[in-house]
């Protein structure tokens, strides 16, 4: 039937390759064709065999392999069966290695690959190769390393008994792919596909059954994405699983499945799909991202530095930063008063009355004098005993000064009709700064108009916020004032107490460094208006010298009174009045004129005449009362027995005063202002004043005897208790001044006797 | 308000600045010659401040003889000025013997009371040689006699209240008075020109103080509503009371103050008006009843009529007028009448006699006389001075006009000058000024003639061309002629 060329070995071996290449194809066909007819006849006809073994029987070895793999595939097996020697041929190396290099000439090249995955020998590659052309059928790219995959998965899944957990496969799969250079997302897809023709290619039997219920009911779609197997192969699972192998579940354990696993598979699922749906997109919009801010970036260079996205993107925090640092800090927005509100809150407002109700106390009405404040005065037209002026001196009245005065008002008028540096500044003036600042022993002096604003005007002038002020608590309001306009920090100390002011100045410079660079000043009276006492300015002036405080001296009560010629309480305690760096005094008292003056150094003085605001901006002293004051003092200086006549009567009164029942005399026995105090307080400031008040009138009304009580204003923060304040003047005789001890007595015993007894 | 002009502004920046540059520059020098002197006083803080210390050594010592120049006289139309030198670059200045007659454009001597009155010195005299010159004693002590009682009824009746104390210092008055009317939780608001003393009081009371714009009622209102809706600062208390003080003519701008309006504003309001009437009491109004008699204001509308007597009626110390219950609770505890000595009683006296003449009670119609010249003086020579040219300040019927002279050297300029020619003007710089605005101010008196306001209109013009103060175009000569005819008139039918 076939004739087969009748062509001798040695013919064939001399062949050249292109003739020998040319035969066995020519064989390989003979071979196909008869191939059935070979295999029919196989066990009946020895014949034909026996011819196919004539026609190529005696061929060497590798032509028979280049006769075989002309053969296809699906015949090999066939083939393989008809001779013992073709067998052996199949076995060996040799011809698959032929059939590879054949069939897929490029995959020879194809190096090896790192990982679990083996690459086996010439037949399994063989496999391998036809399984990726074949099974898993990629488009065009035929890789060795997809084959060997699936062949490595379907032994997993077929022949072992427990194969190892999915994920662990598919995790191998994947990073077999991944370390051979492929993407995740290629890795992923490939073993999905994988996956599918291992599933689709496995033999329906009871094994295949059990492992896609594992695979069914494992829960590997947990694992991170390229580690989940894809929902394709999920899904092909339970299509097997419900449609090919329906029949292999029993009742209970179909509906058992069904019930248990579909849900969750389901769920699982969906849940898979979207969380794959989700990557996808985000992994799209960074890819997108990436790719929009590497685009216009990448090749801007600025200053030699490449800019590309990360940069753009941190120029950009950055200028956020700078935006919002450069917005103003979270406030509550302002909802602002409406004009109807305005006008309610202001309807609704009510102010206190401008002042407090009228008390009965607030009525009382001082005694109006019919005559000059002298020694003796006319009150509600009876004649009494004058205790109630500092008239120290007994100058009022005074003859001399009376003729300075009227002389005064002829020439000059009354009033100055104008500040000092306004043509206030009339020549007595400064012919009674100089007179003063001479007395005194000064180089200057400035006349205030009015003494309790000298010392009020003078304090703020020379102290200021953060000077330390350290005064005593007894002082008069008109320092009170002075002290608090100043707006330094004051400290108070004990009334007249060394020891206190001492501890004070002590505490002060150890406590605060800083005060050295401080002004620092002691504030004293001379004579205490509120206590009648003298200040120890000896001891003062130590303590000053010690802790370099400045000294200002409040005079008022002492000038023309203490010291042997009246000048003063520098002179009574032998003080060299340079040492005191500000005096100041009032005129209304000793020299029995009004105004008041403040006496230092020139540069004291000078200060004052810009800086001192009672001075610059008010009125200036009426001529006439300047005159005056030059007139007292030229009589002061000319008389020197007034002081000591004066020092006489108070030595008098205080004696007389000592043993009056219920009252006590506070003031110190030199001092012109004779205090005398309650030895028991009612316990209230008002109480007291309310029973000296009693003992005061009935002493003015009974008695003929004018002494005051030292009453407070509200505004007065002096802590020292209330008395009867009795000024004793140098023209009172010895007779007044007797009268007003008995009839003190007397009033008192009355007055006081329900206050002493109980 | 005034509007400065911005080269003149600018000039006197400059001025100022040269000034403390080579004050500067000679302190400078002064330290490094005086090292060895230096250390004077170990231990001590410098008594005088820095830049204060300063301003007065190396700025206000240079020009220290136009202030307080002494005067040897009575301050009436005509006085006497105290010539002074200097041997040490105006450091300290001497006096001389010699004077110079001249004629006062400075004291505010409005009525003329200064001098010797043949009405008021001698019933001064009398009651000097009566009560003598002082009390030695306090209001509440012993210095209370007949003739303080006189004067308070005489005060309360001439003003229109029903009661009035008295002080013996205007300074004081205000000073010592608001601390004792309001404290902690009150609202004091104050006019922004408003005299020192007021400043003084309302510190020392304690009480919070807001500013309001120079003499503007609107801005006033806006503060009172914004005040008066927030209430205590921090607290958000409703304020105990508010008092809103102003001064019925300011004496540095020669303003009538806008009563009517501010008493309706504090009306609406419910605020306490406090009035100062320190310049106009005596000097303007019909009877010389001060800025209520001249705007039309019902004097019970202001809660406290403040006043002083240094003024109009020539003598010193000042006045709280309102009703019976206040000023019984003053006396019961404003320190001021505590612990201050009385009034002295021939200035009282005085005070009594000038309100007599003024309202016509000595019998005479001098009073009527002297408040109807000090109208027409003021209002001529304020116009006079406006055609020529000067930028005046202040309303009509004031008798304080300031001219505006801004430039520090024009300062002793124009007063020298003036004084040379026997005009003494009043010059005015920092402190009582803003730095900028510095001013010459006049005041009117009603002793001045025609003749004198003649010959200091005439000097006037002639030193503000030398001086260049002259900011506006003066008007056409013309008018100036015709005006001239008008007060040969007035004065012959005034005497």
């Amino acid at each position: 039937m076939y004739r087969v060329p009748k062509i001798k070995v040695v013919e064939v071996l001399t062949l050249s390759p292109l003739q020998s290449f040319n035969l066995c194809n020519y064989l390989a066909e003979d071979l196909k064709n008869n191939k059935s007819r070979i295999v029919m006849s196989d066990n009946r006809d020895n014949d034909t065999l026996t011819s196919v073994d004539n026609s190529i029987g005696r061929l060497p070895d590798h032509l028979l392999i280049e006769i075989f793999i002309r053969v296809p595939v699906s015949e090999w097996a066939q083939i393989s069966c008809v001779k013992k020697h073709w067998a052996s041929l199949f076995l060996g190396e040799s011809l698959w290695h032929a059939a590879i290099m054949r069939t897929f000439p490029s995959a020879s090249q194809a190096k090896r690959w790192p990982g679990p995955i083996p690459r086996g020998l010439s037949k399994r590659r063989f496999a391998a190769l036809y399984v990726s052309k074949h099974i898993v059928a990629l488009d065009d790219e035929i890789d060795e390393i997809v084959g060997h995959t699936y062949l490595f998965l379907k032994e997993q899944l077929e022949l072992s008994t427990l194969p190892p957990p999915s994920g662990i496969l598919h995790g191998t799969i994947i990073d077999q792919f991944i370390s051979c250079g492929k993407s995740r997302e290629v890795a992923h897809e490939l073993a999905s596909q994988i996956w599918l023709a291992v599933l689709d290619n496995l033999e329906e039997n009871w094994h295949t059954f059990l492992v896609l219920k594992r695979l069914a009911l494992e829960e590997d779609v947990f694992l991170p994405f390229p580690y989940s197997r894809s929902i394709k192969v999920q899904w092909r699972v339970f299509e097997k699983l419900f449609l090919d192998f329906r029949d292999c579940f029993d009742h209970a354990d179909f509906y058992d499945q069904e019930v248990c696993t579909l849900p969750v598979s389901a769920s699982v699922a969906l849940r898979v799909a979207m969380e794959s749906v989700a990557l996808n997109f985000v992994n799209a919009t960074l890819n997108w991202v990436t790719l929009a801010l590497d685009a216009p970036a990448a090749r801007a260079v600025v200053f030699g530095v490449h800019i590309s996205g990360h940069l753009f993107v941190e120029v950009l925090l950055l200028v956020v930063i700078l935006f919002l640092l450069s917005q103003k800090s979270y406030k509550p927005p302002k909802r602002p008063l409406t004009k109807k509100e305005i006008d309610e809150l202001c309807d609704e407002w009510v102010p206190e009355s401008l002042i407090p109700p009228i008390t009965e106390e607030m009525q009382s009405e001082p005694p109006v004098l019919e005559s000059a404040a002298g020694p003796h005065a006319i009150v509600n037209g009876k004649e009494v005993v004058n205790f109630a002026s500092a008239n120290y001196l007994g100058l009022i009245g005074h003859e001399k000064l009376l003729d300075s005065c009227t002389s005064a008002l002829e020439k000059y008028g009354v009033g100055s009709c104008g500040p000092r540096q306004f043509y206030g500044t009339i020549d007595v003036h400064l012919d009674c700064e100089a007179r003063i600042a001479n007395f005194l022993g000064t180089t200057d002096s400035i006349l205030y108009s009015y003494g309790l604003s000298t010392m009020f005007s003078a304090i703020p002038c020379f102290c200021k916020k953060g000077d330390i002020i350290v005064v005593d608590e007894g002082v008069h309001w008109g320092i009170q004032n002075g002290l608090y306009l100043s707006r330094s920090t004051i400290v108070y100390f004990k009334h007249n107490d060394m020891e206190s002011l001492e501890k004070t100045l002590e505490k002060i410079t150890a406590k605060n460094q800083r005060a050295k660079k401080l002004r620092r000043y002691i504030v004293v009276e001379a004579v205490y208006q509120n206590s009648g006492q003298i200040a120890p300015l000896d001891k003062i002036i130590k303590l000053k010298e010690k802790y370099r405080f400045r000294v200002l001296l409040d005079e008022s009560n002492s000038i023309g009174v203490l010291g042997h010629t009246g000048r003063g309480l520098t002179e009574y305690c032998r003080v060299p009045i340079e040492k005191i760096d500000i005096v100041t005094a009032s005129l209304g008292h000793a020299l029995a004129t009004e105004g008041g003056f403040c006496t230092g150094s020139a540069r004291v003085v000078d200060h004052q005449r810009l800086s001192s605001s009672g001075y610059v901006f008010s009125a200036s002293l009426p001529p006439y009362l300047a005159s005056a004051a030059i007139t007292a003092i030229d009589v002061l200086e000319q008389n020197p027995d007034l002081t000591s006549k004066l020092k006489e009567n108070i030595a008098i009164l205080w004696k007389g005063l000592s043993d009056v029942q219920g009252l006590s005399v506070a003031s110190n026995p030199e001092s012109p202002i004779v205090f005398l105090q309650l030895k028991k307080s009612t316990g209230s400031t008002k109480g007291d004043l309310q029973l000296l008040e009693d003992l005061a009138n009935r002493a003015l009304e009974e008695e003929s005897v004018f002494v005051v009580v030292s009453r407070r204003s509200t505004l007065d923060k002096c802590p020292l208790p209330v008395g009867i304040r009795m000024f004793v003047s140098a023209a009172h005789s010895e007779s007044d001044l007797l009268k007003a001890c008995i009839s003190l007595k007397k009033v008192a015993a009355v007055v006081l006797k329900d206050h002493i007894r109980p | 308000m005034i509007t400065i002009p911005y080269l003149t502004a600018l000039s006197t920046y400059f001025s100022y600045g040269l000034l403390f540059a080579f004050g500067q520059f000679r302190d400078f020098f002064r330290k490094i010659f005086d090292w060895w002197q230096a250390s004077n006083l170990q231990g001590y803080a410098p008594i005088c401040l820095g830049l204060e210390d300063f301003y007065i050594r190396r700025l206000y010592l240079r020009i220290q003889d136009c202030f307080g120049r002494p005067i040897a006289s009575a301050p009436d139309a005509w006085f006497d000025v105290v010539e002074r030198y200097s041997n040490d670059n105006n450091k300290t200045l001497k006096r001389t013997e010699k004077i110079s007659r001249c004629l006062n454009l400075g004291s505010y001597n409005y009525l003329g009371f200064a001098a010797a009155d043949e009405y008021c010195t001698p019933r001064v005299i009398d009651s000097l040689n009566r009560f003598s010159a002082s009390t030695c004693s306090t209001r509440v002590d012993g210095g209370t006699t007949t003739l303080h009682k006189e004067l308070e009824d005489c005060v309360a009746n001439f003003v229109g209240k029903p009661a009035a104390v008295v002080f013996g210092m205007g300074y004081v008055t205000n000073s010592a008075i608001l601390p004792v009317i309001i404290g902690k939780g009150g609202l004091i608001i104050s006019d922004s020109l408003n005299h020192n003393s007021i400043v003084n009081g309302a510190r020392g009371s304690g009480a919070t103080i807001r500013v309001f714009q120079h003499n503007t009622p609107s801005h006033l209102e806006k503060v009172l509503r914004e005040q008066i809706a927030e209430g205590q600062p921090r607290t958000h208390r409703p304020w105990k009371k508010i008092i809103v003080v102003v001064e019925g003519i300011y004496s540095m701008e020669g303003e009538l103050c806008k009563l009517p309006e501010i008493v309706t504003v504090c009306k609406k309001y419910k605020a306490y008006v406090y009035l100062d009437e320190a310049h106009s009491i005596g000097a303007v109004g019909k009877t010389g009843r001060g800025v209520c008699e001249l705007l039309g204001v019902d004097t019970a509308d202001v809660d406290i009529m403040m006043g002083t007597f240094t003024k109009s009626f020539g003598s010193c110390g000042g006045y709280i007028a309102g009703s019976k219950e206040l000023i019984q609770y003053l006396k019961y505890t404003c320190p001021a009448h505590l612990y201050a000595t009385s009034i002295s009683p021939p200035a009282a006296q005085q005070i009594i006699s000038s309100i007599k003449v003024i309202l016509g009670e000595d019998g005479s119609s001098r009073g009527a006389q002297k408040l109807a010249r000090i109208r027409e003086n003021s209002n001529f020579f304020r116009s006079e001075l406006q055609k020529m040219g000067f930028e005046v300040l202040g309303d009509n019927d004031s008798p304080v006009m300031p001219i505006m002279l801004y430039n520090p050297a024009k300062i002793p300029a124009f007063s020298r000058e003036c004084l040379k020619q026997n005009i003494a003007v009043v010059t005015v710089a920092f402190p009582a000024t803003p730095l900028l605005l510095a001013r010459a101010r006049i005041c009117i008196s009603a002793s001045h003639t025609k003749e004198d306001l003649l010959k200091a209109l005439e000097v006037i013009s002639q030193v503000g061309d030398l001086v260049g103060i002259k900011y506006f175009p003066a008007e056409p000569k013309k008018q100036l002629q015709h005006q001239e005819q008008q007060p040969g008139k007035d004065t012959i039918k005034l005497e």
